[in-house]
This record gives C-alpha cells, structure tokens and sequence, in this order.
C-alpha cells in the first residue's frame, strides 16, 4: 500500500548546508516493500553544483515545529529541473535539534 | 596536495546561564565573501563629484556596526534560546532575514555575549588556520599588518 506526503517547500541538504531548494514534492512510502520516495521540482538557481554532488544528502521537509528528515540513498535529476529520489527510514527533527525516529516507517 | 575543501563541522559555545551556539568550525569562501558583503556599505561622494565632472562616485566603506552582525550570521547555525514563554527562538535552517530578525529581537547583553562569543570562535579558527598553512611547504602567508 502506498501513501504520500505533498508539500511546496523543501530542501536537500549535504551538513548544516542547503544544496538545493525544492518547491513542490511528493513524498511517498510502500509500505510492502518499506520505500520511501521522493519527486519534485528544485528552485532554479538555488542548486549548488558542489555540494549536490556531496554525500551524504538529506530531503527535509519543514513542519510548523520541525521538520521530516530521511537521508537520500539515490538522487536522479530529471529534465525541467525535476528530480526523483529513493530515500531512507524517516527522522523527526524538533526545534531543539534532537533527531527521533518515527511509527511511519 | 591536501584537500582544499573541509567537511562542514560544527563546534558548540558554551554561554551563560547554561544557553550553547551551535556554529560553523570553519566558513567556504563563498561564506566569507558573504560575511564581507554584508559588512559593507555604498556612500556616494559628492566632493569627487565636483573634482571630475563625472557625477557622483560611489565607494564601499566597512560599516563597523556591522561587522559583527555579519560575523555572527556566517557563523551561527543555532542556539537554545527561549521566548519569554519558553519556547525556541528557531533559527535553525531559516533564511539569513530569520536569523537577523531573531538576533535583533534579543535583549542588547545577550547579543553582546553572542557576538563576543563568535568573535572568539572565529579568531582561534584565523589562528588555527594561520598555523597549519605554515606548516605547508611552500604556502604563502599574508604579511602581518
């Protein structure tokens, strides 16, 4: 079964910095097969070249009091700056910087 | 040749009152050009305008007021500051306006401290620095001044 998370601002990060912006994205997760993927659309000129090219990346996607991290396993862009991305298990990040795994997974 | 590219660290400042600044070990140039950006200001002469018949000349100055605003913002990622009701003043994340407008909403001894803070961080670093480039052969270092 699978579900989605949709939401306008993102980002992928490589440490503390932002690689790329991201507006719009679909995050989805099958549950059979335990996968988490992502889809959207990077900001243009707010892609940096370097650091996009780094590893480890996270997708971070804000809450009102936090944000859903999950660290990116694949990264492939795709044409009309779209990109698509297989992702790891979940993380809450809290305001206070404390990482949490979460039930979703 | 070693790396020219260092892995993003962070370093945790301990303050007073229990209260830590989580901030960037060391900047990229790109962070550095950005703190010296915002460092500056346009002031347009009018005096060299008169001597040379070409309009106004503008020239960029150091705004001193905002060097260490501009040393704090390249630096700090986050912090355990508190609204009067308890809950973080979030910073982590947010866009350079955020943290500004954050930093600003602080009472002035708090910001003192901040800001004395980094500006401790940041010259250990320079010395840090400074020590391992002379420790490269052939590494050229810029004349005391």
């Amino acid at each position: 079964m699978q579900r989605g998370i949709r939401g306008g601002a993102a980002s992928i990060k490589w440490a503390y910095f932002t690689a790329a912006a991201v507006h719009g994205y679909m995050v989805t997760h099958d549950k059979d097969v335990r996968v988490w993927t992502v889809t959207g659309t990077f900001v243009p000129g707010l892609v940096d070249a370097f650091k996009i090219a780094q590893r480890p990346l996270f997708f971070v996607a804000p809450l009102k009091r936090g944000a859903w991290r999950w660290e990116i396993q694949t990264l492939t862009r795709l044409d009309g700056g779209r990109f698509i991305a297989t992702l790891g298990p979940m993380t809450m990040d809290d305001h206070n910087g404390l990482a949490r795994p979460t039930t979703r997974n | 040749m070693g790396s020219r590219v260092r892995r993003p660290e962070i370093d945790t400042l301990e303050i007073s009152g229990g209260d830590t600044l989580t901030v960037k070990r060391y900047l990229t140039a790109g962070e550095f050009r950005q703190l010296i950006r915002g460092a500056i200001r346009p002031v347009t002469i009018d005096a060299a305008a008169a001597a040379n018949g070409h309009g106004q000349n503008t020239v960029f100055e150091i705004d001193p007021t905002e060097v260490g605003l501009a040393t704090v913002v390249a630096y700090l990622l986050d912090w355990t500051f508190t609204d009067f009701d308890g809950r973080p003043l979030v910073i982590r994340d947010q866009p350079p306006a955020v943290v500004r407008a954050a930093l600003d909403a602080i009472d002035a001894a708090s910001y003192a401290e901040v800001q004395r803070a980094i500006q401790s961080h940041d010259t250990a670093v320079r010395g840090f620095l400074a020590a391992e480039k002379k420790a490269i052969p052939g590494a050229t270092t810029p004349e005391p001044t």
